[in-house]
């Protein structure tokens, strides 16, 4: 019987996993305790302090919504909504309800993973050096790690299930999106998270992989545009990545976890950011050249990411260190540009959409 | 505890006067803490006296490297109650007397022979120097979140706090992994705690001292307690609070009741740490004996609490 307090625990306790994974007891839950000592972290992540307490009694609807991580669900619905408009233009969504169904499927796929790897994230300790990205459910002891991997891999089921149908009738998704995605799980399952090619999954991902899912479940086939949609929707997310990994850039180097931003430093990472976003701008520039219709479109949105690209270029001039509100400050505002760039490209689409039910 | 004398002229070269007139004052006035704190664990793991001595040394010349450049940087007039040595002797002199006791500290160290300790040390040099060049870069944020400020004090205060515990282990060749584990957080809970509460004399918060009151926060430095006191507030209040010149202005500014308060949440959010750190101390006591745990964990008394022993 663990008492409640604190407790420290080496991986190889034969009591660990039952302790880590919240299996050790009926009513009382151990949550992993954070710490700033980061540097040396393969050590640190094998023996973890975890605070034992009661069992807070919590609803099921609260803590599962606590547990959903909802604020990354435009990687998802961003590429979704852009081929769903561009394939209702072209005339070629063939079943709404299937299309309906693979972007639930899709929805639900992604807040799966989400959560799959917030329960790995913990298990691996590595919350208890980045503390402040820890699910919020598991933090608080609402839900416990083997209970919400459950929750995750039922959410991941359910995503299988509801894209099954567009599967059915367009094989061609298993063979494009199946292999990545078991790779990916394997990847997430073995911690390879802060691994450089686990980036390039995320881009695969959101980007071209699940444009061209879409594309085919809604019926449009193999189409080179849906690829470039998701190159540039890929783009932004991995943007959005690279930001998430800059901004803990300190923690990151002296837990020395391996992504693009720790690579290239502090200064080096900054000009990666510039590079990314002007890249984004020659690529969008490219793909409304070839493929919008309407000059006013092109210019606009254009001329909205190039006024962004002239910001972000100044604001991190600026930034002159990893820490502090100043760093905070260019996480916020360039995590808002992505969205300012999504909100008005979603706005075009729209706007064509509605044009394009006018004339019909 | 009794006094260790930390370095004998032969320590320096006899000809460089300055120098070693430099190194007498700035060894004269200090506590010490960190060097006693390396003797409670060299008594109770029996070490050897010269090995006691190269310890107590060793931290010391690094603590007080780092108070040269210190005070450099951060344009401090006094030290230990006299002229700081920059203003004394030249910032191009305080430079190089901090160097030179880095530099002592390798010669003497890698004359012991233990490549681990010497490792171990280099490491903690860089941390320190790691620290300082943070702090520098938060300096006018008023912005500044109490985590952030917790990861610069880890690298610059803890570091030696940690090393104090963890180098007599290594200078006897111990470097069992659970041991130095515990010991590493226990350090960085004491260098919390030792900086928060030093924070605290800023607002005259158990300054029996005496020290000089907003110090930091006049130097537009929003330390622990200011970024605690402040988090909720709204950036416009934040900046409107770093140009105060009094406490009773600060108080005032923060609002009626709220100074009070926030020190209670403060210090119940430290006695947590307090906590840890005492969970953590009991996880080696049977290493390092009943005797020496008890005086650790002692140590929040005096290094949070400020209670005279």
């Amino acid at each position: 019987m663990i008492a409640n307090g604190y407790l420290t625990m080496d991986r190889k306790h034969p009591d660990f996993e039952k302790v880590i994974w919240g299996r050790f007891s009926n009513d009382k839950v151990a949550l992993l305790e954070g710490s700033i000592n980061a540097s040396g972290a393969t050590e640190n992540l094998e023996r973890l302090t975890f605070v034992v307490k009661d069992r807070p009694r919590t609803g099921l609807i609260k803590s599962g919504i606590a547990a959903l991580k909802i604020k990354n669900l435009h990687w998802v619905l961003f590429p979704m909504l852009l081929v769903l408009v561009k394939n209702i233009i072209d005339e070629t969504l063939q079943d709404e309800i299937l299309a309906l169904l693979s972007v639930l499927g899709a929805v639900a796929l992604q807040l799966g993973v989400e959560m799959a790897n917030d329960v790995q994230d913990y298990v691996n300790g590595v919350d208890r050096i980045h503390p402040q990205s820890a699910n919020r459910a598991l933090k608080a002891g609402w839900l416990r790690p083997y209970e919400m991997q459950k929750f995750s891999y039922v959410l991941i089921a359910l995503g299988c299930f509801l894209g099954l149908p567009s599967v059915i009738f367009f094989p061609e998704i298993l063979l494009l999106v199946g292999p990545f995605l078991l790779l990916s799980l394997v990847g997430l399952k073995r911690g390879a998270k802060y691994q450089i090619w686990s980036e390039i999954f995320v881009f695969l991902f959101f980007g071209p992989l699940l444009t061209l899912g879409f594309q085919m479940s809604f019926g449009g086939g193999f189409d080179l545009e849906a690829v470039f949609l998701g190159v540039l929707t890929g783009w932004l997310v991995w943007f959005q990545v690279h930001l998430k990994n800059f901004r803990f850039l300190m923690v990151n180097s002296q837990a020395s976890f391996n992504n693009s931003m720790t690579r290239l430093g502090f200064e080096g990472a900054k000009r990666a950011l510039v590079y990314w976003w002007i890249l984004f701008l020659v690529l969008s520039g490219f793909y409304l050249s070839v493929y919008a219709t309407d000059t006013l479109q092109f210019y606009g949105l254009f001329t909205v990411e190039m006024i962004l690209t002239i910001l972000i270029f100044g604001w991190t001039r600026k930034l002159m260190s990893p820490i502090g509100s100043q760093m905070q400050e260019f996480i916020k505002r360039a995590n808002l540009s992505v969205m300012i760039v999504m909100g008005c490209w979603i706005a075009v689409w729209l706007f064509n959409y509605l044009q394009f039910q006018t004339l019909a | 505890m009794r006094s260790i004398k930390i370095y004998d002229s032969k320590d320096f070269p006899a000809y460089l006067p300055k120098l070693n007139l430099l190194y007498d004052e700035l060894f004269t006035g200090g506590k010490g803490f960190r060097a006693q704190l390396v003797h409670l664990f060299c008594v109770s793991l029996k070490a050897p006296e010269n090995t006691e001595k190269l310890l107590a040394q060793t931290v010391e010349f690094i603590h007080n490297a780092s108070l040269l450049h210190d005070d450099l940087i951060d344009k401090s007039a006094q030290r230990r109650g006299k002229t700081a040595a920059w203003l004394k002797y030249t910032p191009e002199y305080a430079v190089l007397a901090g160097d030179y006791l880095l530099a002592r500290v390798m010669v003497n160290l890698s004359g012991f022979g233990n490549i681990r300790l010497v490792q171990y040390t280099a490491e903690v040099i860089s941390d320190l120097l790691e620290g300082e060049w943070l702090q520098d870069s938060l300096v006018g944020d008023a912005d500044v979140q109490l985590t952030e400020l917790d990861r610069v004090h880890n690298l610059k205060t803890a570091s030696l706090f940690k090393w104090c515990m963890r180098a007599p282990f290594l200078a006897l060749k111990n470097e069992d992994k659970n041991l130095h584990h515990s010991l590493e957080e226990m350090g960085t809970l004491l260098g919390q705690l030792f900086q928060r509460s030093d924070d605290l004399l800023d607002f005259d918060v158990r300054n029996h001292e005496g020290k000089a009151l907003l110090g930091d926060l006049k130097s537009g430095y929003f330390n622990s307690f200011a970024a605690f006191c402040t988090q909720d507030l709204g950036s416009e209040k934040r900046r409107a609070l770093k140009q105060v010149q009094t406490l009773p202005e600060f108080v005032s500014a923060l609002g009626a009741g709220q100074f009070e308060s926030r020190l209670a949440e403060f210090d119940r959010m430290n006695q947590a740490k307090i906590e840890l750190y005492l969970h953590h101390v009991n996880q080696i006591e049977a290493v390092i004996g009943a005797e020496l745990a008890g005086k650790m964990k002692s140590l929040p008394d005096l290094l949070y609490w400020r209670k005279a022993k």
